[in-house]
């Protein structure tokens, strides 16, 4: 297992390095955790990326999973479709 | 209390005991979502009683409603005892309205402490009756200012290069008024090792409960509107009002599912070609494929309810016998029509051509009128149909058997008066089926069938005509029995050579019975001949067939209306008869050589191979004719009840439909005419009765 913090201001701006990292990370194979512990905010493009993270893992038998998630990003994720 | 207000509750009352029995009879045979309506229909029974001033009768359906709210929310199990308990308060509802059997108030009381000691012995078993939830409350829903619209935001895959986050953008609209369904659409977004991180692929569509304008709502998206693919639709009328403006019938789960966006039109599809591999309901399967929440379904569900009520509010009730009286008046027109075309006649060629062009101009919108209001009298079976399923339920429940009623053609329309008058003959034949025709469990496995005995009813159209069929898979009819019985009361003689159909049509005939036990209500020799009674009044036949082991079909054949009549008009003497035409099998002019005398039988003429009785109308009616030898004139060949009779009739005018007018009382006192019809030339025509006319004749 590997854990992918997630900075303060990821963003539009940054989101082909997190991009970059979630690949290099599932590329190994392992269950990844995502931990949102710094975040207070995110937007559609780091939802998305989430997304669709999640389902290239479940292809390869992985998963990808979120952590300390505050209540807002929480809110934001639902509003984006990732969590129910 | 206002009496009117009572009768319309009573007219009311009738139609939900209708549809509750039925209903409850589904809910047994497995059928757990019908529990809504039947709740439904109780809760509506409470208040309407209450209302029309049976507040007793409002206080136990209160009670009722709490033991249903319990099984809908799945806390109580549908066992046959609770089915038992539903059908008896529903009987014991019937008692208090309509008190047919003229129980005492004692008997009354005695009947209602007993069915709540029962509703009584379900609460206290199980944690005491729920309070009341009303199924169609919404508390602000029709509130002024409250809209409900339907948001799709398809945003382009660059908007993110243009600063723009549009999660921000439907986080805002998420905070505007009440989220009622939200779909995020990710269809687009591409597979991971694809994907363009800094590209939108996203969509939602979201319906929205708000005290927000459209405009409002346009505000949300006013920096994206122009360059993205948004649409704010207003459903306020599909939620609020839903048939104020949109004129909807009844409508599919499924329809209004798509309507409220609440699935999509693949989706729509994809639930349709399930639905044809797997035996569930629309709404279960949009379910469990996650396309819409039980929520979704539950508020779905009552909003097609709504619409039925809407549309049964859209309805007025009128006496048919207003309808009557239009269509005499009608039938008045029709001869007035035919005055002017025959005073037409007499102007010049000039004038004579300009009033015809009118008259015709007329005769069509005539015809139109006529048929328009011929349809406002047909309404369709199948509430007749699904009356007898409780009915099946109880009788095979009362016999020991086992017994499946299907329904076909509930579709099919009748006129009012012809359905008013089918329940009783159906019941009794259903009833014959269940007694007599369907074996006992033990019996049809001995010989080979399935323990479940089956009576299918089925009604369709067919050349003009409504065909009623009721067809069981019992052991059918013994034709020895049926020969040893007719011997045994002289209706044939021994050894007789007797065609099958004209055997099996002995069942019809007065005290034939051919059965050893006697049913509480058939095998007394009763019956069967009221049966043929009450369908020759409806100017329909009836034919049997049966095969001995397999089964028997009963099948009624029944003019569209009773109103109008399709008929031969025959000319006796100087009068002139309408021969119904659902009763004449051919018209034939006999050679002299064909006409006999046979003693004990009258006069008869030869068909074929077949001796047929001749009947000289102009005797029989008291008439001047034209002709008296049988081979100088017409005769039409009637059956009824599989005896044929020849008419010896001066001549054939032609087909004809009209407008049945009945007849005073000393007229009708003669069981061979059932009305007249004024011709297009003002003369009366008389309608002769076959069924009456050959009874008169054969003295029964």
């Amino acid at each position: 297992m590997s854990t992918l913090q997630i900075q303060k201001d990821t963003g539009i701006k940054n989101i082909t390095s997190l991009y970059e990292d979630i690949q290099g990370a599932l590329s190994e194979g392992e269950e990844l955790v995502l931990d949102f512990a710094d975040v207070q905010r995110v937007d559609l493009s780091v939802i998305q990326l989430i997304m669709s993270a999640q389902q290239h893992a479940r292809k390869m038998e992985s998963v990808i999973k979120i952590k300390n998630v505050s209540d807002d990003v929480r809110e934001q994720l639902f509003i984006g479709g990732l969590i129910k | 209390m206002n009496n009117q207000v009572r009768e319309v509750f009573l007219e009311e009352a009738k139609e939900i005991i209708a549809n509750l029995e039925t209903d409850i009879v589904s809910l047994e045979e497995g059928d757990s979502e019908i529990i809504h309506n039947i709740f439904r229909y109780v809760h509506t029974l409470k208040g309407s009683s209450g209302i029309a001033g049976f507040d007793d009768l409002s206080e136990f359906t209160h009670k009722l409603e709490s033991l249903l709210d319990r099984v809908r929310a799945g806390e109580l199990e549908v066992t046959d005892t609770l089915v038992d308990l539903m059908l008896n308060s529903i009987d014991f509802v019937k008692l208090v309205l309509f008190n047919d059997g003229g129980a005492d108030s004692a008997a009354v009381d005695h009947v209602r402490e007993k069915i709540e000691e029962v509703i009584e012995a379900y609460s206290s078993g199980q944690g005491g009756p729920t309070s009341y939830r009303g199924s169609d409350d919404d508390e602000d829903g029709g509130r002024p200012g409250t809209g409900y619209f339907r948001i799709a935001a398809d945003f382009k895959e660059d908007v993110f290069k243009k600063g723009i986050d549009p999660l921000l953008i439907i986080e805002d609209l998420f905070k505007s008024g009440e989220v009622i369904r939200r779909r995020v659409d990710r269809s687009s977004v591409p597979p991971f090792e694809k994907l363009d991180p800094e590209k939108c692929y996203l969509k939602w569509e979201v319906i929205l409960k708000t005290t927000m304008s459209r405009k409002d709502l346009d505000d949300i998206f006013m920096f994206v509107m122009d360059d993205n693919n948004i649409i704010i639709e207003d459903l306020t009328d599909l939620y609020v009002n839903t048939m104020e403006n949109t004129g909807y019938g009844e409508k599919r789960i499924g329809e209004i599912l798509l309507e409220r966006g609440l699935i999509t039109e693949n989706e729509l599809q994809d639930i349709l070609g399930e639905q044809e591999n797997r035996n569930m309901k629309i709404g279960d399967i949009a379910v469990s494929k996650g396309y819409v929440t039980e929520d979704d379904l539950t508020e779905v569900l009552d909003v097609q309810d709504n619409i039925r009520k809407k549309v049964q509010a859209n309805t007025v009730r009128v006496d048919t016998a207003r309808l009557d009286n239009l269509l005499n008046l009608l039938g008045e027109i029709v001869i007035g029509q035919a005055s002017l075309h025959r005073i037409g006649e007499d102007l010049d060629e000039d004038k004579n051509y300009r009033l015809t062009n009118a008259l015709y101009a007329l005769d069509r919108t005539t015809r139109e009128f006529q048929e328009q209001l011929m349809s406002i009298r047909m309404i369709p079976i199948g509430p007749t149909f699904d009356q007898f399923r409780r009915f099946v339920r109880d009788s095979a429940h009362s016999a020991g058997k086992e017994i499946s009623l299907q329904i076909q053609g509930r579709e099919t329309e009748l006129d009012k008066t012809v359905i008013e008058k089918i329940g009783d003959p159906l019941k009794h034949m259903i009833r014959n089926a269940i007694d007599h025709g369907i074996e006992t469990p033990e019996n049809r496995i001995k010989a080979g069938k399935g323990r479940t005995g089956s009576i299918s009813l089925k009604a369709f159209h067919q050349e003009g005509n409504i065909y009623i069929e009721i067809t069981d898979d019992g052991k059918g009819i013994s034709r020895q029995k049926l020969r040893e019985k007719a011997e045994h009361l002289g209706m044939i003689k021994p050894g007789e050579d007797v065609p099958d159909h004209r055997l099996l049509a002995l069942i019809f005939a007065p005290g034939f019975s051919t059965v050893e036990n006697v049913g509480e209500m058939s095998g007394r020799g009763v019956g069967m001949d009221v049966v043929k009674t009450n369908i020759d009044e409806l100017r329909g036949n009836v034919e049997i067939e049966s095969e001995e082991g397999i089964g028997t079909t009963i099948r009624i054949k029944l003019p569209l209306t009773l109103a109008i009549i399709d008929g031969m008009l025959v000319r006796v003497g100087q009068q002139t008869y309408i021969i119904p035409l659902l009763s004449i099998l051919e018209s034939i002019q006999p050679r002299e050589e064909e006409v006999k005398t046979v003693e004990g039988k009258g006069e008869v003429i030869k068909v074929r191979d077949d001796y047929v009785a001749l009947l000289r109308l102009y005797d029989f009616f008291n008439l001047e004719p034209e002709f008296t030898n049988p081979w100088e004139c017409l005769v039409v060949i009637v059956e009824s009840n599989g005896e044929k009779v020849g008419l010896m009739v001066d001549d054939l005018i032609g087909q004809h439909q009209t407008v049945i007018k009945s007849l005073d009382s000393h007229a009708s006192r003669s069981r061979s005419l059932s009305g007249a019809a004024i011709l297009g030339d003002g003369r009366v025509a008389l309608i002769v009765d076959i069924h009456g006319l050959i009874g008169e004749v054969k003295g029964y």
